[in-house]
């Protein structure tokens, strides 16, 4: 399984050309910094995808429950924490306590997706 | 090298648990087509609320000194309008059809990690409440645009909790984007079935690995501008000096720009296949169309300063050449999908019809999106309303004919049922002509100088505004034929069966809706980006 690595470098690249580009009209730091580095992180990206790529895609794909509320619960209790930096710190608590029981939640699933 | 035929997991028929289950398993469904189908949903209920505030917008502006709307209010509501149309509308619409098609389209059973796809759906759907809880609070929601514009959106010129709303909304939302368009990529990478090679993967889905690749690498600059955005807000010293709203503009724009392709890629991808489909023909230059999008997603992100061209604080000419470059790779898949066209035994459906008009009112966004790369005339028409009717005519005559291209082609597989094709061509011709009654006096207005976000004008605007606001009645008209569709369609249950129009595609393979993990029946062996249309033509040789 190449092919994500090899689209995310191709893309990459083409970046990179753009980014080379600049230098044919003058050069302004936070241009290139901003397109050049995002075609770094594509390569990067590209090269962490290579290395893991000894990973083989999970073939038993149905094991993921139907169901997972936890992980909802995770995403808004998320939301609601963030929300909380301007609404008060009683709605970051909510959103904490929402965010640990999901989690809680999350873990056990993966556990019993392990035992099957 | 062709691929075997796939035998189905032994799982594969149990029914989806949302399909009998109450609205929480609907709501914490893994399927990634319940996933979709909630997002489709949320994506629907935020356009119709979006499309209010234009109405109220319309109203405003229907004739001049009316002053229904506070001056105030009326920059609340432009940003909710744009904030709502881009973050929770569009953009969300459009993961949301490729969560749903991709897997099918690759032919995998599962959405890669499924759960991040709903994680996914929760932090837009949250984000987008978080926008609209502005309207509670006593500021109201923000009112900085929907680009946040620094310094308007500084403390000190847009105080009050509903700013930090919007800021912490899109923040969610945008959130919320990346991990759903992460899950479409790894999907079309790692889960597609023996045989479909990456130039086997079907257009759409190819369109959709482009879309996912700009989310990844454009939407996190988004997130790290809004949050120093409020870090600014509440302690100062981030966008403070001269080049403080400039830095802004750049983080932005490098989100902003890719943003439109976001919007307006996965609708290529559709309409590539209504055409492929309706006129009985593969698309035209396959291999061309995917080297065109990848170079045209390339050149996306590397435009976003011809936004900030007035500011004469970037290299203009840079951003101006490859502005102009994005009509290459553009040209090339115009071309392709008229020589689908040629010579092909057209039906005139519904979603045909919508696809040749995404195509010809894009391609007035498209050139009149030339002419603002243009540095000299961009200056003329920069914050005029010829900028509204360009971004309007992309989105609007591009992404939302696309849109409604996809939802009138997928709508069966969707759903199992036919939408009414009547109803549909209603829609069709409403939509056209209350879009171009909308957004076309708009290119006069803004060449003669009208500005943009004024709730007054002079009189001599007068007429061509009144013209710009019953189009815009029109379009609210067009939508309320499309929700009678859907629902005489609902009442009506014409069963569809797995494949209504004779697509190319694998998802055309499985049942309508599809099973829980996708498909029942074996794969067909893949050869190329249209295994269906191989096999009836093997069948009909044979």
């Amino acid at each position: 399984m190449r092919a994500g690595p090899i689209v995310l470098l191709v893309w990459g690249a083409l970046l990179w050309v753009h980014t080379g580009l600049q230098f044919v009209f003058g050069t302004n730091a936070t241009q290139v910094a901003l397109l050049g580095g995002a075609g770094t992180a594509c390569v990067l990206a590209a090269l962490a995808w290579w290395a893991l790529r000894a990973w083989p895609p999970r073939e038993r794909v149905y094991v993921v429950p139907d169901l997972s509320l936890p992980t909802a619960l995770v995403a808004v209790g998320l939301a609601a924490a963030l929300v909380g930096a301007e609404l008060g710190p009683t709605l970051i608590a909510v959103g904490a306590g929402c965010v640990a029981i999901g989690a809680g939640g999350v873990v056990r699933e993966l556990r019993a997706e392990r035992r099957r | 090298m062709s691929g075997p035929a796939v035998a189905p997991p032994p799982e594969a028929e149990r029914p989806s648990p949302a399909a009998d289950g109450g609205l929480v398993a609907r709501l914490g469904s893994t399927d990634h087509k319940q996933i979709a189908r909630t997002a489709m949903l949320a994506a629907g209920a935020f356009f119709l609320a979006g499309g209010v505030l234009a109405l109220l917008m319309r109203a405003e502006l229907a004739r001049p000194e009316l002053q229904l709307l506070s001056t105030g209010d009326y920059n609340a509501l432009f940003t909710v309008h744009g904030s709502t149309m881009i973050y929770l509308f569009m953009v969300p619409a459009a993961l949301a059809l490729g969560l749903y098609l991709v897997p099918l389209q690759v032919g995998a059973p599962e959405l890669a990690a499924p759960r991040a796809a709903l994680a996914g759906l929760w932090l837009y759907i949250a984000g987008g409440a978080v926008i609209y809880l502005g309207f509670l609070t006593q500021s109201g929601p923000g009112r900085a645009t929907w680009i946040g514009m620094d310094p308007l959106s500084e403390e000190a010129y847009t105080p009050g909790t509903g700013m930090d709303l919007w800021i912490f909304g899109v923040i969610l939302a945008t959130a919320g984007s990346l991990l759903l368009a992460a899950c479409i990529l790894a999907t079309a990478m790692r889960r597609r079935a023996p045989g479909m090679t990456l130039l086997r993967m079907p257009v759409f889905s190819w369109t959709m690995v482009a879309t996912a690749l700009m989310v990844l690498f454009a939407f996190p600059v988004l997130i790290v501008a809004l949050a120093l955005l409020w870090i600014d807000r509440q302690y100062g010293g981030v966008y403070s000096g001269n080049s403080g709203a400039l830095t802004y503009q750049h983080l932005f724009w490098f989100y902003g720009h890719p943003v439109v392709y976001v919007m307006f890629f996965p609708f290529v991808g559709a309409v590539a296949e209504v055409f492929a489909t309706f006129s009985g023909r593969r698309l035209f230059g396959y291999a061309f169309f995917v080297g065109a999008l990848l170079l045209f997603t390339s050149l996306s992100m590397s435009v976003w300063a011809h936004h900030m061209f007035t500011t004469g604080q970037v290299t203009n000419r840079y951003f101006a050449t490859t502005s102009t470059l994005l009509a290459v790779p553009a040209g090339v898949e115009y071309f392709d999908l008229i020589a689908t066209l040629w010579r092909g035994r057209l039906r005139l459906t519904t979603p045909f019809l919508f696809g040749l008009g995404f195509l010809l009112q894009f391609l007035v966004g498209g050139l009149t999106g030339i002419w603002v790369a243009s540095p000299p005339l961009d200056y003329h028409v920069n914050n005029s309303y010829f900028v509204v009717a360009h971004f309007h005519y992309t989105l609007f005559g591009g992404s939302l004919f696309g849109l409604f291209a996809a939802l009138y082609y997928w709508w069966p597989k969707i759903t199992g049922h036919l939408l009414h094709e009547g109803l549909g061509k209603v829609h069709f011709w409403l939509t056209v002509a209350g879009g171009n009654l909308t957004f076309f006096p708009m290119f006069f207005l803004g060449q003669d100088g009208m500005t943009r976000r004024i709730a007054d004008y002079p009189d001599r605007f007068a007429t061509l505004n009144l013209l710009s606001s019953i189009g815009a009645g029109l379009i609210a008209v067009s939508v309320l034929v499309f929700l009678a569709n859907v629902a005489v369609s609902r009442r009506r249950r014409r069963p569809a069966g797995p494949d209504p129009w004779g697509g190319q595609t694998l998802e055309w393979a499985t049942d309508s809706p599809p099973p829980r993990l996708n498909f029942i029946r074996p794969l067909p062996p893949v050869r190329s980006y249209a295994p269906l249309w191989d096999l009836r033509h093997e069948e009909q040789r044979s």
